[in-house]
């Protein structure tokens, strides 16, 4: 068994697995990436799959719209033959209240900048266009990008590990890291359940799981785990206007967010409030009754319709919500890549790329030092204002 | 598909035959879970009563085990499918019983 690489990739996650891809891509390929249970088991697999361009800052914005010019082509860009469920339906965003929508003005401006196709929509009348069927009592008006939409997270896991494999990415699943080595400040590689592996450089995409092993060589990330909670009902007819699948509906005020998958089903997220910091992959009935009420509310139409599942997977919060990309000091060679805070199938394709040049010495537009753990102590957090 | 062949159904509700669950094997995954995520067997109406003991069946063929090695998954609530209708209900009377959110 080979037991010498040039990467180790911590975690088979969307994270993992797309910079696996990038990397080899750039033609590191002696790559070795370890996942504990099976790929996009932890939250890339607990996730709802919408990706929006609908951001506050000018950051998301170009992340999540150079992202999305991957999405579109994700079949051809990695050689994945089967389907992935992919779907540009659009997000609709209501603002409640006038700070709100005045929020969302100033947003339009800067996804405009960026080349992102959104704009505001009536919500006395144009609304109705979009979804037949929701109350729009209280709004104020509301915001549309038809190339948001829904992307099915684990086939693009899937996806991008298929592509990183096809290039000589060497992927183990079923394989627990069990401890970072390091010796004399630099990384050596890491022990598993099945045995030692060296490399010089180890990427820690662990998400959720991340903080705990960058422990063991004395770096100490502020991310941690929040509860959020999913639930799916049975695929019904589309909900949309003119037989399309029922766009994205997400109420940053309320913290709710629903829409139709590609193939019916209709998924609705809760945002928790008062939720206690723990790894909870558990459904509570308080929330399953509070998250059918307020959709009820928005959407009166939807219920009749019957649930099928609910799950609970967590955000990998950090102080400012931003990832934190950190190229640790303690042990060089070890970059600690987490902390998404809930948006990291939505970047992962452009983030996977800045991080692929930086470890190739290639040039990128965007500063990576940006993203750094430090900035937690020197004050100059990344806010994003749009966020649920 | 030539018209002789014949389609064996590992679960109706998504659509998902006997080759999909064996592509699914053939492209290196293990576990029920893996196979669901990528064909979609057990993700319908029945929650998969009709297609877990099919696929455990189609694994302890495959990878030469007995069918009580391989891990069955858990269950969630509702056990049932339950009514959006009937849930949000029940929150509002809690909120009329003055609950709060």
């Amino acid at each position: 068994m080979k037991r010498s690489y040039d990467v180790i990739i911590i975690g088979g996650g969307i994270i993992g697995v797309s910079i696996a891809f990038e990397l080899a891509k750039r033609g590191c390929t002696d790559v070795l990436l370890l996942e504990k249970d099976n790929l996009a088991a932890g939250n890339t697999g607990r996730c709802m799959g919408g990706y929006r361009q609908q951001w506050g800052s000018d950051l998301n914005c170009q992340l999540s719209y150079e992202s999305t010019q991957i999405f579109e082509n994700m079949n051809e860009y990695t050689g994945f033959k089967d389907k992935i469920s992919f779907k540009q339906h659009g997000y609709l965003l209501p603002a409640y209240g006038e700070e709100e929508w005045e929020l969302f003005q100033k947003n339009l401006s800067v996804q405009h900048a960026r080349g992102i196709k959104s704009y505001t929509v009536d919500v006395e009348k144009e609304i109705y266009d979009y979804i037949p069927h929701i109350n729009t009592e209280g709004m104020k008006g509301a915001t549309f990008c038809h190339e948001d939409g829904y992307i099915e997270p684990i086939c693009m896991t899937l996806s991008y590990a298929y592509g990183a494999q096809r290039m000589g990415v060497e992927v183990m699943t079923h394989t627990e890291v069990t401890e970072l080595l390091a010796e004399g400040g630099k990384i050596k590689g890491v022990m598993t359940t099945k045995g030692r592996f060296e490399a010089p450089t180890v990427l820690n995409c662990a998400n959720g799981w991340a903080p705990a092993l960058s422990a063991q060589v004395g770096d100490i990330l502020p991310v941690y785990p929040e509860r959020h909670q999913c639930l799916i009902t049975e695929p019904v007819e589309p909900l949309g206007a003119n037989g399309t699948t029922m766009p994205m509906v997400m109420v940053f005020s309320k913290g709710i967010y629903a829409q139709q998958t590609p193939y019916g089903a209709v998924l609705l997220g809760i945002t928790p409030k008062n939720e206690p910091v723990s790894v909870n992959q558990k459904v509570s009935w308080q929330y399953l009754e509070k998250a059918c009420y307020d959709l009820t509310q928005l959407l009166p139409v939807l219920r009749k319709l019957k649930i099928l599942r609910t799950w609970g997977g967590q955000y990998d919060m950090t102080p400012d919500g931003t990832q934190i990309i950190d190229f640790s000091e303690k042990a060089k060679g070890l970059v600690n890549v987490c902390g998404f805070s809930g948006r990291g199938l939505l970047v992962a394709p452009r983030t996977a790329i800045l991080v692929a040049r930086a470890l190739c010495g290639e040039p990128d537009d965007i500063d990576i030092n940006m993203f750094s753990a430090k900035r937690f102590e020197t004050g100059d957090l990344i806010i994003e204002p749009s966020i649920v | 598909m030539s018209e002789n062949k014949v389609m064996t159904f590992i679960d109706p509700y998504e659509d998902v035959v006997l080759e999909d669950v064996q592509h699914a094997m053939d492209m290196g995954f293990v576990t029920l879970t893996e196979i669901k995520n990528f064909t979609r067997a057990g993700m319908g109406i029945d929650e998969g009563r009709m297609s877990v003991d099919l696929v455990v069946e189609e694994l302890a063929k495959y990878y030469k085990v007995s069918a009580a090695k391989v891990m069955k998954p858990s269950f969630r609530p509702p056990l049932e499918p339950v009514s959006v209708g009937i849930l949000a209900d029940a929150h509002k009377k809690w909120l009329a019983e003055g609950g709060r959110d």
